[in-house]
This record gives C-alpha cells, sequence and structure tokens, in this order.
C-alpha cells in the first residue's frame, strides 16, 4: 500500500518546507485553481523572491459528476509550489520530491511532455508540460510568462500536483472515492455528499438571477475598492466573480456569446488589482528584495 | 571514413525537455543555418563538402546538435577591397584630394595617400586594398555561433529563471568543440565547454565528450540515442518485434486513407519524445472491445500515446505497445502503470459513449443552435441550412456526371453531419470528428448511407488522403467546404502562404481534388455564387460585398488548381493555358490539360500555339462583334469563314464529349485557310467596316482554340522545360497588325 491520501499532502508539504518554501494554508475564497491563491497570483509580480507550498482546494462547477465518475471531481485538491525565480536545477528538485511520497524515479518512466498554460480571465500564461509516470499526468509544471497581463520578471516555476491522482496511483485505486483518506476513512466518507449536492447545486438549482446580479455587484464592489487603493479586498471579489460565472457557466445560464463578455470583465478586475499591487510593492520598495540582498544568494 | 581534410564541427545544445514536435524543425534550421554560415564565413572547403553529405544532425528532447564533417581551419587568405566614392568625388580639379576622399581614409585607417583606384560596376572608385581573412575557424565559429542560436524561432519560446534569455526551454550545457578544442561561445548566459549530459536516469554527472567524431559512442554510453533516425529505427523495430510475438500488426489511426500499415504519426512523436525507448507490452480488459475500434484506437493513441496492436484488420485487441525512456522495465511498474492509466481512460471513453448515446444523433444536432461555428457567422444550425441549399444544387450535378447519389441518405447525412460536435466524445477527441457522427449514426440505426456520409465527409483531410468513400459522403464534403470558404472570404480573409488560420488551402484543395477526381460536372462560378447567396440573409459584420468575395474566392481557386495540374502534371504552362480558357469545370480542366500535355510531343503543336498568338496579337484586347459572312469578300477569307462554319459543330461535339484531342485535331485542321488568309488578307483595311468584320472572323477562330486552352501562354521554343517564364508578347504578327 502507497500512503494515503492526508500521508501525502504531509510528505509534500515536509519536502518543500525542507527546501525553504513557507507553508501557506489554502484561501478561504473560491478559487478555480491554485494559481488564483494571491500568495501566487500577486507574488509572482515585480522582482521579489518567494517560495510558497500549499494544498488548495479547487472549485470546478464544470467537473461535477454528482460523485458518480471514478475520476471527476467538483472540488479536488492541488498542492501547489511557487519557485521566484525558478531555481535552475528546479527539474531535478521536482524529481526529488517525489520520493517525498516514495517514488524512486529509477523504477517509473517520468516523462515531461509539452503543456502550456494559459488563464484568459487572470490574463496568465506559462510555458511547461505535464509531468507523466507511467502514462498518468501527475503534476504540471510551468514557467510563469505573464500574470494580470503583465510580463514578468524574473520567471516563476509553478508546480501543481494533481493529489487525488497521485493517491489512486500510489494505491492502486480505481475509483477516487475508495482513496483512503485516513486509516479508516475514505476520501469517500470525507467528500461524497459535497459532491452529490454541490452537482445538484451547480447544475440544476443555482439561481440564476441572482448570480447574475451578484456578478454586477462583485465587479462593482471590486471596481470601488480598486479605487481606495485596496488590492487585495478588490481581488477577493475578482475571484468571487470568477467563481460565480462558473456557476453560470456549469448552469448553463452563459451562451457562447456572452462568455467572452464575462471573461473580459473579470479579467479587467484582475488586470487592475495585479498593476495596483505591484505599484503597491513599489511603493514599499520591494522589501522582499531588499532582504535577499542583504542575505547570502540562494542556494 | 572519408579521408579528412579539415576539422570536425560539433554543437550541442543541452536543455530542458523540447516539445516533440519542434525537434525536427529547429533541427533543420540549425543545420541550414550552421552550412551558411560557414559558406559566407568561407570556412567550407573548395571541394566534397555537401550540407547533405557532411552536416549531421542530432537531437532528443534534451539536445539539439549538429556536426559538420572537414572544414577549414582557418580561413584562405584573400585580397579584401573596400570601395569609398567615385573618383571624380575623390579628387578636386586639380587632382587635390576631396573632403569625402579624406573622410573616407580616416574611416579606414590609411593615409590619404594610399587610396588606390578600383575598377567597380559603378565605375572607377578610391578604395583600399588589405590581405584579409586568414581568421582560425575557432574565432569565426565563436563569433558567429550565438547569433545563428539567437536566431531560431520555435513555434512557442519561453523566459526562465532571471528572465533575461528566450529560448525554446531552459539552456542548461553547450558543447563547442573543433575537433578537440573547446570553441569559446555562450548561449543565453551559458559557457560552451567539451561536458554533456547522459540520460536522466544515468545521473547528473558530467560526461566529456573529447572529440566529434566520438559524440554518438559516448552518449549511447550514456543511455542517450543522439540520432533521431536509429531511435525511429529502434523504436521501428521493438514494436514489430512486440507486434509479431503476440502474431498482430500495429493498428494505422482512424481516418488515415486506406491501407495505412502502422502509425507513422505516432512513431514520430515518441521518436522525439524519448532518448532510450523501451516498448512495454500491456493489455486492457476485453470488456472494453465491445467500444468502437476508431475510439478504442484513439484513447490509445490520443492520451497514452500507445499503439494499439490488431490481429487481422479492424479487430482490435486488448493490446497496447507504449514507449518508455527507460532501459528497462525489470519489476514491470511501468507496465502495471500505464494499464492502469489505460483502464481510466478507456473508463473515461466508454463513459462518454454511454453518455452520449442517452440522446439520438438528431436530438445533438438540435443543440448546434447554440454552437458557434464563427462568431460573425453565426452558429452550426445555421450553417446546416446553409449547406442543405447547397446540397440540393450539388446532387443533380452528381446525377447529371452519371454518380448514383441517394438523395435522401445525402440530405440527412447534412443535416446531422454536426451533430457530434455536442458530444463529450468529440471534445474529448477533437481528431474524430465526423467519424465520432458516423459510428452514432450508425449505433441509432440510421440509414447506412447516411451514417457513411457523416463518418467520411471531413475528407480528403490533406493532399494525401483519400477522397469521401461514397458519393453521399461527397456531396456533404462539398456543401460543407463551400460554405466555409464562402463565409471565411465574405469576410474579407484571403489565406497567404503563411497565414491561412481557416485551412483554406486544404479545404478548396480538397474540394478541386472531389469535382475532378470523382468525375463531378459542375460550374464553380455557379457554385460559389450559391454559397455566397446562403450568406444574404445575415448581415455580417466587417462583410466585404459579395460580388468582391466571389472575385478573390475565384482567384484563390485559380492558384489551387494550378497548383493541382502542377502536381499532376509536369508542365506549368500547359496548366496555365488550359486555366487560361476556363477553369469553370475543374473536371473538364483536368481533361483539357491532360489533351495539351498529349498534344505538346507532336511537331504541329508549335503550329497551333504560333497561329493562336498572331490571332491573338491582331486582335489585341479590342472588342469586337461577330462577323457578318456577308460582308466577306476574298476568297480567302471566305473559306476560312466556310472551315470555321465546318468546324465549329465538330468541335463542339467533341468538347460535349470531352475529347479535347479530337478538338484540337480539328482546330489543327483550318491551318491551310488560315495560313492562306493571312497570305491573302489584309485585316486592317482602311474601311472600318470591312476590317471590323476580319476582325471579327478571326474572334470566331480564336473562339475555337478557346475552347482548349490560351496557346499563347504556352512558351515555344524553349524545348521541354518546366516553368518557362510566361511569354507576354509574342513577335509573329506585328506586321498584319501595323500594315
Amino acid at each position: 500500500m502507497g500512503l494515503n491520501f492526508q500521508q501525502l499532502i504531509l510528505g509534500l508539504q515536509t519536502f518543500w518546507a525542507g527546501e525553504g518554501a513557507v507553508l501557506q494554508q489554502p484561501y478561504d475564497v473560491e478559487v478555480g485553481a491554485g494559481t488564483m491563491h494571491p500568495d501566487t497570483f500577486f507574488r509572482v509580480l515585480g522582482p521579489e523572491p518567494w517560495r510558497v507550498a500549499y494544498c488548495a482546494p479547487s472549485r470546478r462547477p464544470v467537473d461535477g459528476r454528482y460523485g458518480q465518475n471514478p475520476f471527476r471531481v467538483y472540488r479536488h485538491y492541488q498542492f501547489q509550489v511557487i519557485l521566484k525565480p525558478s531555481p535552475p536545477d528546479v527539474q531535478d528538485i521536482y524529481l526529488r520530491s517525489l520520493s517525498a511520497f516514495g517514488i524512486d524515479p529509477a523504477d517509473h518512466d517520468i516523462r515531461f511532455d509539452e503543456d502550456n498554460w494559459e488563464s484568459p480571465t487572470l490574463g496568465a500564461a506559462g510555458v511547461g508540460w505535464q509531468v507523466l509516470m507511467d502514462g498518468m499526468e501527475i503534476s504540471q509544471f510551468t514557467y510563469f510568462q505573464q500574470a494580470g497581463g503583465i510580463e514578468l520578471n524574473p520567471i516563476s516555476a509553478e508546480i501543481t500536483y494533481g493529489s487525488e491522482r497521485i493517491g489512486m496511483f500510489l494505491n492502486g485505486v480505481a475509483n477516487v472515492f475508495d482513496l483512503e483518506w485516513a486509516p479508516g476513512v475514505s476520501y469517500g466518507d470525507v467528500r461524497l455528499q459535497e459532491e452529490v449536492e454541490f452537482s445538484r447545486h451547480n447544475f440544476e438549482a443555482a439561481e440564476v438571477a441572482l448570480l447574475n446580479r451578484l456578478f454586477d455587484q462583485y465587479e462593482t464592489e471590486g471596481q470601488r475598492l480598486l479605487k481606495l487603493g485596496l488590492v487585495l479586498p478588490a481581488y477577493d471579489y475578482a475571484l468571487r466573480c470568477s467563481h460565480t460565472f462558473n456557476v453560470l457557466e456549469a448552469r448553463g445560464a452563459i451562451s457562447v456569446t456572452e462568455r467572452t463578455g464575462f471573461i473580459q470583465r473579470v479579467r479587467r478586475l484582475a488586470v487592475g488589482c495585479a498593476r495596483d499591487y505591484l505599484k503597491a510593492r513599489e511603493a514599499l520598495g520591494f522589501p522582499l528584495l531588499k532582504r535577499a540582498a542583504a542575505e547570502a544568494p540562494h542556494p | 571514413m572519408t579521408p579528412r581534410s579539415g576539422p570536425d564541427f560539433l554543437l550541442e545544445i543541452g536543455t530542458e525537455e523540447i516539445p516533440a514536435r519542434m525537434i525536427e524543425g529547429a533541427l533543420k534550421d540549425l543545420a541550414d543555418g550552421l552550412s551558411s554560415e560557414l559558406q559566407t564565413a568561407r570556412l567550407l572547403p573548395d571541394s566534397g563538402f555537401t550540407p547533405s553529405g557532411n552536416i549531421d544532425r542530432f537531437g532528443s528532447p534534451r539536445r539539439l546538435a549538429v556536426r559538420a564533417r572537414g572544414i577549414r581551419s582557418s580561413q584562405p587568405d584573400a585580397i579584401e577591397e573596400v570601395t569609398g566614392p567615385p573618383v571624380g568625388a575623390a579628387y578636386d580639379a586639380a587632382g587635390r584630394p576631396t573632403k569625402a576622399a579624406e573622410g573616407f581614409a580616416r574611416a579606414q585607417g590609411v593615409a590619404v595617400a594610399d587610396l588606390e583606384r578600383l575598377k567597380t560596376p559603378r565605375g572607377e572608385c578610391v578604395g583600399v586594398r588589405r590581405k584579409a581573412g586568414g581568421l582560425k575557424a575557432q574565432d569565426v565559429l565563436s563569433r558567429r555561433i550565438p547569433a545563428l542560436v539567437a536566431s531560431l524561432t520555435f513555434p512557442k519560446m519561453m523566459r526562465w529563471g532571471a528572465g533575461e534569455h528566450r529560448f525554446v526551454r531552459p539552456i542548461h550545457w553547450v558543447v563547442a568543440l573543433l575537433d578537440r578544442t573547446v570553441v569559446d561561445l555562450s548561449l543565453c548566459g551559458v559557457r560552451s565547454g567539451n561536458r554533456s549530459r547522459g540520460h536522466r536516469l544515468a545521473g547528473s554527472e558530467w560526461i566529456t565528450i573529447a572529440d566529434p567524431s566520438a559524440y554518438l559512442e559516448v552518449l549511447r554510453d550514456h543511455l542517450v540515442m543522439a540520432d533521431g533516425e536509429a531511435r525511429r529505427g529502434a523504436i521501428q523495430a521493438q514494436i514489430r518485434g512486440a507486434a509479431a510475438a503476440l502474431g498482430a500488426r500495429i493498428a494505422a489511426p482512424p481516418g488515415a486513407p486506406p491501407g495505412t500499415e502502422g502509425d507513422d504519426e505516432l512513431l514520430q512523436e515518441v521518436t522525439h519524445s524519448v532518448e532510450w525507448p523501451h516498448v512495454i507490452s500491456g493489455e486492457f480488459e476485453a470488456s472494453f472491445l465491445d467500444l468502437p475500434r476508431e475510439i478504442l484506437v484513439t484513447a490509445l493513441r490520443h492520451h497514452q500515446k500507445s499503439f494499439s496492436l490488431e490481429g487481422t484488420p479492424g479487430r482490435v485487441l486488448n493490446r497496447f505497445l507504449a514507449v518508455a525512456d527507460t532501459p528497462g522495465d525489470p519489476r514491470g511498474a511501468i507496465r502495471r502503470g500505464n494499464e492502469w492509466v489505460l483502464r481510466a481512460r478507456l473508463a473515461d471513453a466508454r463513459f462518454f459513449w454511454q453518455e452520449d448515446r442517452k440522446a439520438a444523433l438528431p436530438a445533438h444536432a438540435a443543440a448546434l443552435e447554440r454552437v458557434t461555428f464563427h462568431e460573425k457567422l453565426g452558429s452550426y444550425a445555421r450553417k446546416i441550412r446553409r449547406m442543405l441549399g447547397l446540397a440540393e444544387a450539388i446532387l443533380p450535378a452528381f446525377e447529371r456526371s452519371g454518380l448514383r447519389v441517394d438523395g435522401a441518405a445525402a440530405r440527412e447525412a447534412v443535416r446531422l453531419c454536426k451533430a457530434d460536435l455536442t458530444t463529450q466524445m468529440v471534445k474529448e477527441f477533437p481528431e474524430l470528428e465526423g467519424i465520432v457522427g458516423g459510428l452514432y449514426a450508425r449505433a441509432d440505426a440510421l440509414p447506412e448511407r447516411a451514417a457513411a456520409a457523416i463518418y467520411d465527409h471531413y475528407r480528403p483531410r490533406g493532399a494525401e488522403d483519400a477522397l469521401p468513400a461514397t458519393p453521399e459522403a461527397a456531396v456533404v464534403s462539398l456543401a460543407d467546404r463551400l460554405d466555409s470558404q464562402a463565409g471565411i472570404f465574405l469576410l474579407g480573409i484571403v489565406p497567404t502562404g503563411s497565414r491561412d488560420p481557416y485551412g483554406l488551402r486544404r479545404s478548396v484543395l480538397g474540394t478541386c481534388r472531389i469535382l475532378s477526381e470523382m468525375k463531378v460536372r459542375l460550374s464553380l462560378a455557379a457554385l460559389i455564387g450559391q454559397a455566397l447567396r446562403g450568406y444574404g440573409e445575415v448581415s455580417i459584420e466587417g462583410a466585404v460585398h459579395p460580388d468582391k468575395a466571389r472575385a478573390s474566392l475565384l482567384e484563390f481557386y485559380r492558384g489551387r488548381l494550378q497548383h493541382l495540374g502542377e502536381t499532376a502534371s509536369a508542365r506549368q504552362d500547359s496548366v496555365r493555358a488550359a486555366l487560361g480558357a476556363s477553369m469553370d469545370d475543374p473536371y473538364d480542366l483536368m481533361i483539357r490539360t491532360q489533351a495539351i500535355d498529349a498534344l505538346r510531343s507532336e511537331p504541329r503543336f508549335e503550329t497551333l500555339v504560333l497561329a493562336h498568338k498572331r490571332i491573338k496579337n491582331i486582335l489585341k484586347e479590342r472588342p469586337v462583334p461577330p462577323h457578318d459572312p456577308a460582308l466577306l469578300q476574298e476568297e480567302a477569307e471566305r473559306a476560312l469563314d466556310r472551315a470555321l462554319r465546318k468546324a465549329l459543330p465538330l468541335i463542339e461535339a467533341a468538347q460535349e464529349r470531352l475529347e479535347y484531342l479530337a478538338a484540337l485535331r480539328e482546330i489543327e485542321r483550318l491551318s491551310p485557310e488560315l495560313d492562306r488568309f493571312f497570305a491573302e488578307v489584309m485585316v486592317m483595311a482602311e474601311d472600318p467596316r470591312l476590317r471590323n468584320n476580319r476582325l471579327g472572323l478571326l474572334r470566331g477562330i480564336a473562339g475555337l482554340f478557346l475552347r482548349v486552352a490560351d496557346f499563347s501562354e504556352i512558351a515555344v521554343g524553349s524545348g521541354p522545360v518546366a516553368g518557362a517564364a510566361r511569354p507576354r508578347e509574342a513577335a509573329p504578327g506585328t506586321r498584319e497588325a501595323g500594315r
């Protein structure tokens, strides 16, 4: 038997703490991916060095399957790492991290297969790979090139582990809900009801008129806060817009033509946040940059 | 080994994993670039060096390498001339050097008195002659290689770390060797050396490349097959061996032309995604074999890059071959892993199949109202309605052409051909669009001819692909293509060699191939007109006038038809001559082109060409009415008129039967009368009535020629040269016109 689900997360946390990453916690506003956590979205901007690792419960309403599909869930647990600037030996570090959950790369076929990433809502794009182990995608590995519409310098490496998949693979489990979370407790015990109810909510029950109204209000509030120089609160509203849009889309309430408009509106808010965040950090004199300069160069 | 004339140069750029699809292109650019750098730097030996014979390309996901064997160790000495101002500007009337001469001398670092007089194409100039070159290959390469590498472009590039360099992936090492000596240079901040790295599994220690000739061997010792061709061969041998051991063969991908053996596209991709291939043979549960072959094979190859096996053609086995990047799989972990993942993939495919099948294909088609064909051109549902109109125009043409077509099945296929765009299966495997629709139609027990037409309507997918297998599929394919072409041209988008976002070159070529190879007789102009009218109901933002779209689309067809004709016939001007007469019926065009090509070898051909040129020269572009036989005065012109009236019905009949060789022979028979006419009759008579009548007669004769070809496009007297220059003016005929 391989590591259970929580041992897997613990192993990754321990490994990346050892690599000098700040262990952050999940964000408490709904996100669709670990990338949307402020500790990724903002920290990759500007010159300040940064290393962070956290588990990111990610909500993707359209992926809900009422708990019926053995591989797909509405909410999954990404494990997210940011290394800024990307160190020259980042691939080697990554390969070593696999040993955190008991994988010896010498026994497996590990491949870096081209897979670029783009998020129109965040104005973000990156170049990289999906990492395949014996034919299964276990991670996304991305060199961020742009975020919030801003060309990045230096470049961050983002590593995202698909925790459920790795856990299933390690344990030879064919259904995610059978994966052991903790001794005697399965992933299904912890999450099945949530999957069923949120699938119903997202596909059938969510109140479209309310969500449309909320989207408008979140957007207006975000733009207002931005004008007050409250970048991080404004960004929370961008995240709320994004999630509201995702639910509306799952609900089938957004036509193809409307879709572009919604994405543009979220993007405008996110891009504004990115721009003002950078200004705010500059006004503070990029504190983490000063500290890095004062210390010895990064290993 | 060939005798060594000079040192070998090796460049290896060590990187993180480069996308498989980019490796061949990058190696070609690198090799071509190196070849031209060596040429301009005068580092190639005087003889015996060819780019294909002396420049090797090696590459794998983690390295791009080129090796030039037998270059010069240094440039030959040469006298370099630097030309300055013309002599007239360099000295004044008194012979004193001007400011221009002084400035030039200063810039060249010589005294004015040392300037020499050089003969140049623009007259005598002052200049400097000095012994140049003799630079060492070492120094030249260390200066030029970084610029060459910086000039490489990739479909997608990136920055990393501090963000100051751009390349396809981060560079980790550079080997640059001239025989045993390191050529000192730096690429993206990485200094060159003679140290490389082996396979990731061979450990992270450096390995030394002592000499360019040792490159492949040293890497092989460290689990890297750097020669792509050899790697492909190794995989090919391994998969064939593994298949043979199971009494099976590699299955061709769905959509490949019938008779295709194996899966070269997949082979190519896996070749460039591994450094040390090892084929894993695995199996999956036989219960998945109830999925259609197309779905099974695609599920294996699309995500898992695995080869499917079949016992007899069409009968897939529950086995697969995956290509791992390892020396082996002693513990079976890789095989077990791949089997596990494949089970998940196949379960996904089965899930999609079952979900999609919950609604019949017509119900899926109803959802096309909400699927965008093009943001400015509306939904697929609208496209289908336009295609139905087009099908009504195409169906009679098929019947007229003697093709038996089931009209009801073709219409049903048009209605349903895009329905699979709403299915989960096509969202998962876009390469199966059309095919999936056909499979679902069959599963829904729709008429087989309709199902087959849906299945095949994307054919031909490219120049090498097979045509649609049935006439119904060809009708759907034509309607689909014409509608898209008309829509895109209405938006004012005309594809160019480098930019063709909607794949219109392939689309138009496909239309031409279907019409000419299936012998469908129809008018392109009429069909295009109909396709454009289909968009009439909607006002399209930013659209060009339909007449303009029609003209530019027809012009685009002309280019594709020319291309298609040249592919089939070696003579460019035969194709141009045939096109010059008419391009409206591509099948007819093909037959005329063949007739022209067939007649070219005969000596009389030149007579025909010269006669047509002569007539065209007299007629120029002037508009003249048809002649009136009553006004003809001289016997020579009356004789020509009689010959014309006798030939016309014969030529028309031959044309009707597409017997253009016979038509050409009839035209040829007019030669004596035509010669006599030119000898005895003055075309440009004083009396305008007589003049116009004679011109009218000649126009009637030219009209006979133009039923087959515009012979003035033919280059004569230049021998059998493909692609001879387009003759613009021809000498004969000026005498008559000028009289």
